[in-house]
């Protein structure tokens, strides 16, 4: 009868050690650091959102491209390390990082204020503005002033950097606030007539009115809000972040980012320009 | 619609998009299907057990995944579970499982008013002449009792099929990702979710039209 009990009890405490075993060894992993993990085990997981044109996902065969996949794909293969892409949604990619499916993001990812409590991002890599579709033939819209009055239905999408935006700064227009990943929402309302303008990024509304006859892009030449993007790690995690940051200022100083970019065309971001003069001068 | 431009062509020249998609989709109601089947037979008749330690975790079970929406037990599974327990599952396992243990819950209900809605007595009948509980359930109550269940087992597979879409929250490529990356290429959202609502149409429909048919037999044959 004991000695059943005692084989009981033993077997009770094994299970618990195998997992335990588990846990314990990725605590282990995340107090070596996440770029040791990387050169150690010779993969970089990397995180990414497809948008057109940084990050592509070729419809018929899955296969990746976009300037910030090149320009990834650059970094590993310095490093001596084989990229692993995870798909992430903008709803879910900081849990993709904090449950450590992937060690950085390379979506573009608009960096304000809010984002930055959940994750650390890196430097601006590029800046992009947003734009509004409205109907063509709409005289009523000559400037932002114009949006902002009573009657008007603005939409955008929810959570987004240009929603943030509306509130702040539409206090008279009627908001219709979309729960979607889909960029394209708000300006299927103004094509639908359920909106009167349709808010988001300057490339998604330029390429919309591209495609779309029946809808203007307002601001194409003069877009608003322009916003940093940048990339991102878990939050924390410095030794990345120093990493990263090392990355970005060499992808952007050499050209190396804009080589790549060059490639596929038009994308409505921005660079800051670099003027260089003499340390000391003659 | 305010003079929208129809522009179809998109999708044919990406029919296989849907047709790749279709597959990952009827992948996921399959081996969320098989899991939901066999978790439901069990929990199902350990919720119609006598035995409390049966009973009761059974019940808590089955009511902590019907009072929880499906789309928290997926992410649930994809991102806190490795958290807690250091086991990393890929998206399309995440997916398979989590919904296949959403619809056990379901399944179970099925198999335990199927159980029960057959009259006791021939259980008690059956044990007389010597079967044990098992046998019993085997040869004589299961066989009556899945005749009344597989209507509410069609539908609830139906239900399966759409919540397969559920999966492009952790980024699985079935029929409502795929679309979406189209979409994302090709800024024709309105074309690409028409031909999606008529894909998952051509999809359901039989199963639909099955469930109809096989209630009309048995009823003609009763």
């Amino acid at each position: 009868m004991v000695r059943r009990a005692r084989r009981q009890v033993c077997g009770a405490l094994l299970a618990a050690l195998v997992l335990l075993a588990g846990p314990l060894a990725e605590r282990a992993d995340a107090q070596q650091g996440t770029l040791d993990k990387i050169l150690k085990e010779k993969t970089f997981n990397i995180g990414y959102i497809p948008s057109p044109p940084g990050i592509i996902k070729d419809p018929r065969t899955g296969e990746l491209s976009g300037f910030y996949i090149d320009a990834i794909r650059f970094v590993c293969e310095q490093m001596g390390v084989k990229p692993v892409f995870h798909e992430a949604r903008w709803a879910t990619f900081v849990a993709g990082l904090q449950s450590g499916q992937f060690d950085l993001s390379v979506a573009a990812t608009f960096a304000t204020i809010p984002r930055a409590l959940a994750v650390d991002f890196s430097k601006p890599i590029h800046y992009l503005g947003y734009s509004a579709i409205v109907r063509k033939g709409d005289s009523r819209f000559k400037s932002l002033r114009d949006i902002d009055k009573p009657g008007i239905r603005v939409a955008v999408v929810q959570g987004a950097a240009g929603h943030e935006w509306a509130k702040q700064n539409l206090k008279n227009a009627q908001l219709v606030v979309l729960a979607t990943a889909d960029l394209t929402a708000p300006f299927v309302e103004v094509s639908a007539g359920r909106a009167d303008v349709g808010i988001e990024d300057a490339w998604a509304t330029r390429r919309y009115a591209a495609k779309h006859p029946e809808v203007v892009d307002l601001f194409a030449e003069s877009p608003f809000n322009v916003l940093p993007i940048a990339w991102a790690v878990r939050k924390g995690d410095t030794q990345m972040l120093n990493f990263v940051n090392t990355v970005i200022d060499y992808l952007l100083i050499n050209g190396k980012l804009r080589e790549f970019a060059q490639k596929y065309g038009p994308s409505g971001r921005f660079q800051l320009k670099l003027v260089y003069e003499p340390v000391v001068a003659d | 619609m305010v003079g929208y431009t129809w522009h179809f062509g998109v999708v044919w020249e990406y029919r296989e998009v849907f047709l790749r998609g279709a597959l990952v989709t009827a992948k996921l109601t399959a081996g969320a299907l098989a899991i939901g089947l066999v978790l439901g037979l069990l929990i199902g008749m350990a919720k119609s057990s006598r035995r409390a330690w049966l009973r009761v975790p059974a019940t808590t079970y089955v009511e902590l995944f019907r009072a929880t929406p499906t789309l928290v037990q997926l992410v649930w599974i994809y991102y806190s579970l490795p958290i807690l327990t250091g086991v990393q599952l890929g998206s399309f396992v995440s997916v398979t499982l989590g919904l296949g243990m959403n619809a056990g819950a379901y399944f179970a209900e099925i198999f335990r008013a199927g159980i029960l809605s057959i009259d006791r007595g021939q259980m008690d009948a059956a044990k007389a002449i010597g079967m044990r509980h098992w046998q019993a359930m085997r040869r004589i109550i299961l066989p009556q009792a899945v005749r009344r269940m597989i209507p509410p087992f069609i539908n609830e597979t139906a239900t399966l099929v759409k919540l397969t879409t559920l999966g492009s929250v952790l980024a699985v490529y079935e029929l409502l990702h795929e679309s979406n990356n189209l979409i994302t290429n090709t800024f024709r959202p309105l074309e690409v979710y028409t031909t999606l609502a008529l894909a998952f149409f051509a999809i359901i429909y039989p199963i639909i039209y099955l469930s109809r048919w096989l209630e009309r037999a048995w009823v003609a044959r009763s």
